[in-house]
């Protein structure tokens, strides 16, 4: 199965909000949220963090060390 | 009763029940007044509960009566944000969403005060859903700052700073997922902490972010925190607190700043977005530190971006996975800025929220790396002053420029303390954070400093 090229960030925000089931927004918060969209797209590690670092979905605070 | 009760600090209302030099029912009428008379230019409160609080305080003084008095809070007036369930009230997050929301069940921090014959006096204002706001466009109008009725008193916890600035309670509950009791606590000159995550339960607690959420006490003083604190927390984590029960909770607060080694995240406070007043006052507060007797000393994490970025992917991720349902269905009943921000995690992606959990638990192990050898670590709350609230683009600018997120990130506690004012009069706070569970060395921190600066009896004009 060929997976067909990448979707233009255009249609990718158009896409996530119909998933969303987010329709009939007005133009002010479609425009609010593209910003949005636009500024945290592809989140990126800070420098230094391994990208095999154990995900932590259930956070434990980590013990102080003596 | 001697004086005026509003200021009245949560020690000195204990020492008042328990001497029997006042009453429970003296206390709560005259906040009552002071509610009456003053929050109408504030809208602290969503819903004053005048006549169950009464009840409560005619048993609490009955009890005492008969000499079964229970501890620091038996008797005090509280306040809880409009986020925590009592029973047989409203829990509506300050939103048209959950408007006529009755609960039927006590949330556990309400039922731990219950039984510590606390009074809650009423509900608290706060941004919608505690993301939301300063909102004009909900049921209920946004809370404003006593120090000055035009700006942003802070949120999401709006009302609770409010109504502790003003004199109208002694502690307030708040919840803090990326900084809202930290961030009233700084804009209403008052102390308000973060505790270490899960410390304080938030069963009863309407969630924004499952994994950043926190909950915990705003009061007029860091002692009154620190009795609040040991009040709220679970039983099971007191003994890794450190924390024990009566007036002074937590052993060795009192011991002073001699002898601490202090870290200070000096790079989270200057940049160019950085207001020159806040930036002076918190190195005025260092050096302060530093003439106490702490050893102080600069430390380097990650730029605080890399902190803020991965908390605002989860926080809006998650909290779009609790209003998913509405936003389809109401989104029209949300006000504009809650609906925009909660909808935003529609647009983050699975493999986004993962990343963000994995940099959080390398930013977590980063900081408290750093932290080796400190016992606390000192940074700016607010990195500018609070927006006027009918500028919408203002409010809009300043929202996040705050060094609280990294906190709720790393899950450790963190406390904001009043340590001046603008030449505008308008509070300014310093953060003092903790390791995990090292909530006992931030009060002794803060309450030394908070000695050394001697602004507890400054309160808004006019209250």
């Amino acid at each position: 199965m060929s997976a067909g090229p990448d979707p233009t960030p255009e249609q990718d925000f158009h896409a996530r909000l119909a998933t969303a089931g987010l329709t009939g927004l007005s133009a002010s918060d479609l425009a609010w949220l593209r910003a949005a969209y636009d500024k945290g797209r592809g989140y990126q590690l800070p420098p230094g963090c391994p990208p095999t670092t154990q995900p932590a979905p259930v956070f434990v605070p980590i013990a102080r060390e003596e | 009763m001697m004086g005026d009760p509003g200021f009245f600090t949560l020690s000195e209302c204990a020492r008042l029940l328990r001497g029997r030099e006042s009453s429970s029912v003296e206390l709560t009428t005259a906040l009552l007044e002071r509610i009456a008379r003053l929050d109408g230019e504030l809208n602290a409160f969503l819903l004053v509960t005048a006549d169950t609080a009464l009840a409560a305080a005619r048993q609490a003084d009955a009890e005492i009566a008969r000499g079964n008095y229970r501890g620091a809070m038996h008797g005090v007036p509280y306040a809880a944000k409009d986020i925590f369930d009592v029973a047989g009230l409203p829990t509506t997050c300050h939103s048209k969403i959950l408007e006529g929301n009755i609960v039927s069940a006590n949330a556990a921090v309400i039922t731990r005060l219950n039984e510590a014959g606390a009074v809650l006096i009423g509900k608290t204002s706060l941004h919608e859903f505690a993301t939301g706001g300063p909102s004009l466009d909900l049921p209920w109008p946004p809370a404003r700052n006593p120090w000055n009725r035009e700006v942003h008193p802070g949120g999401s916890s709006s009302g609770s700073g409010a109504a502790l600035a003003a004199g109208l309670v002694p502690l307030a509950l708040g919840t803090d997922t990326g900084g809202s009791i930290r961030h009233p606590a700084t804009a209403c000159g008052v102390v308000g902490i973060k505790p270490t995550y899960n410390a304080v339960s938030l069963q009863g607690v309407f969630p924004l972010s499952f994994s950043l959420d926190h909950a915990g006490p705003l009061t007029r003083t860091v002692a009154d925190n620190a009795i609040a604190l040991a009040h709220l927390i679970e039983p099971e984590v007191a003994s890794r607190m450190n924390c024990g029960v009566g007036d002074t909770p937590f052993a060795d607060i009192g011991d002073g700043l001699a002898g601490m080694t202090v870290g200070v995240l000096d790079e989270f406070y200057s940049g160019a977005d950085v207001d020159p007043e806040i930036a002076a006052c918190i190195d005025a507060a260092v050096k302060c530190i530093a003439s106490l007797g702490a050893v102080v000393k600069p430390l380097r994490v990650s730029p605080m971006s890399a902190y803020n970025t991965c908390g605002r992917v989860l926080l809006q991720a998650e909290s779009h996975a609790v209003h998913a349902d509405w936003l389809r269905a109401r989104h029209a009943d949300y006000g504009e800025r809650g609906r925009r921000r909660l909808m935003a995690g529609a647009l983050i992606s699975s493999t986004d929220y993962v990343k963000a959990q994995q940099a959080r638990a390398y930013l977590a192990r980063e900081l408290a790396y750093a932290m080796r050898g400190c016992d606390v670590v000192v940074t700016a709350s607010s990195l500018v002053f609070p927006a006027r609230i009918a500028d919408a683009a203002e409010v809009e600018r300043t929202y996040d420029k705050a060094a609280r997120m990294p906190f709720n990130v790393s899950g450790t506690p963190a406390l904001s303390l009043p340590i001046g004012f603008s030449k505008a009069g308008l509070p300014i706070g310093l953060q003092i954070a903790g390791h995990a569970w090292g909530e006992a060395q931030v009060y002794r921190a803060a309450l030394a400093l908070e000695g050394a600066l001697g602004l507890i009896d400054k309160h808004p004009p006019g209250f």
